[in-house]
């Protein structure tokens, strides 16, 4: 396993991805928490707020950009980095609405991979510091 | 010759009204045909009340415009002697006269046009949207082979067989659904790129969904497929591409039924037969898992025939339905 990096949330109600997913994250020495439905995210994030979210879109209950909405009105959450991570094409408006409540990036999961992703985030909290 | 004469042999409808009391001094054989007031009843009403005239802007700007340029054009939704509403291209001019000037109001009925084009803007919504759909579904499984195969080649599964052999089992579940969904988009494609070989008739969907569920229990081993219908049920349908669709739909509920029951219930209920299908929920079974891809294509090949789907899949269950016009 890698040195510890830090406490990512990965928002995925796929299985075979999300077990991919955090499984190649944790070897990379994150700390994963892992959420299958918006409401669960909340929930997981608003209990122990992760240094950075890893959040899909199309979700059973609340949806990805219902997530972020309450992400953002939670004091503990409301500046904590979200990537959007998603198979949605973006359009219907998600993408704007997405960037409007600030999102690091939108990625589409077809064409990255987790080891992409581990190194993205990584790079993004460096440079944050 | 009668200016008023020479109006009359237009195919336009043509009328006038005053500028200054809004009632109509002319109106044309064409505004008779069109309108179904003749001359004698028009003249002297006011336009927006004997057609009760809908414009698509306020009156305000549209006069603006006519005192700013002397012309109006624009589309009115206006209502004939016989109730039925239309909507009309409409040129207005302003003629200035001693009087204190007229307005000519020369329409042509673009409904047919308006509604075409409406049908074709509510299909390409569609098709976006089906597109889109399609889009996410093939993806997942394309995330699922590039991420395991990048744990691979980097060498990030455990040495032994048990976790390789996982993961390549699991690339290789994603790749047939991949190609499934490829296959199932494919022979959609085909079927509506060939609209002519739909053939409409007469035929009996109780035959047809027995000779499905028959089919259905064939193909899938220890599948039974319980089916509720009277002994005729008469339909305006293309029987083969009826007989697929419903074969498709038990397939589609079949795979996702763990214990492989399925019931279908057919009925005749406000000019349908339909045809519902139905995986019971069982306490604490597995979840239903049915891809939007898939019963989007089946309500796509039904629509083509005249027929609808509607589906509601919760975790324990799903219950499909399909109404099939009946026969006149």
């Amino acid at each position: 396993l890698g040195d510890y990096v830090g406490r990512l949330l990965l928002v995925e109600d796929e299985e075979a991805i999300a077990r991919m997913y955090a499984l190649r994250l944790r070897q990379d020495g994150w700390e994963v928490k892992v959420a299958t439905s918006g409401e669960d995210a909340i929930a997981t994030a608003l209990k122990a707020p992760p240094d950075v979210v890893l959040l899909d879109m199309m979700l059973p209950g609340i949806d990805g950009i219902g997530v972020l909405q309450r992400l953002r009105e939670n004091g503990p959450t409301a500046t904590v980095p979200v990537l959007v991570l998603s198979n949605s094409p973006g359009a219907g408006g998600k993408l704007d609405e997405a960037m409007r409540l600030g999102v690091v990036a939108w990625r589409t999961k077809a064409t990255t991979t987790p080891g992409e992703v581990s190194r993205q985030v990584r790079r993004y909290l460096r440079a944050k510091k | 010759v009668n200016p008023a004469y020479l109006l009359d042999l237009a195919y336009d409808p043509i009328f006038a009204f005053g500028l200054d009391d809004g009632r109509i001094t002319l109106w044309n054989r064409a505004s008779e045909e069109l309108y179904g007031w003749t001359a004698d009843e028009a003249i002297g009403r006011q336009p927006d009340e004997l057609l009760n005239t809908v414009h698509e802007s306020s009156r305000d700007a549209i006069f603006e415009q006519l005192f700013r340029d002397g012309r109006w054009q624009g589309h009115l939704v206006q209502t004939r002697r016989d109730g039925t509403r239309m909507m009309v291209e409409a040129r207005w001019a302003l003629v200035a006269d001693d009087a204190g000037g007229v307005i000519l109001e020369i329409n042509r009925d673009v409904t047919a046009a308006h509604a075409l084009a409406e049908s074709a803007r509510r299909l390409d919504r569609a098709k976006a949207e089906f597109i889109e759909s399609v889009a996410h579904q093939l993806r997942t499984p394309v995330t699922v082979i590039n991420g395991y195969l990048e744990l691979i080649r980097e060498g990030r599964l455990e040495a032994g067989p048990a976790q390789i052999q996982a993961a390549l089992a699991t690339i290789s579940r994603s790749a047939h659904e991949l190609s499934d969904l490829v296959e199932r988009i494919v022979a959609a494609a085909r079927i509506e790129s060939s609209p002519g070989d739909v053939h409409i008739q007469h035929c009996n969907f109780t035959e047809i969904v027995a000779a499905a569920g028959a089919e259905s229990e064939a193909r899938a081993p220890g599948a039974r497929v319980a089916v509720t219908a009277p002994p005729s049920l008469v339909v305006a349908a293309d029987p083969v591409k009826l007989r697929a669709v419903v074969r498709n739909l038990l397939a589609t509920v079949l795979d996702a039924a763990a214990d492989g029951l399925v019931e279908c219930r057919l009925e005749a209920n406000s000019g349908a037969a339909r045809l519902t299908i139905e995986h019971p929920a069982s306490p604490g079974g597995p979840p239903v898992v049915i891809s939007d891809v898939t019963l989007q294509l089946a309500a796509h090949l039904a629509r083509l025939q005249g027929a609808e789907l509607a589906w509601r899949i919760s975790d324990g269950s799903s219950q499909l339905q399909l109404a099939v016009p009946l026969a006149a």
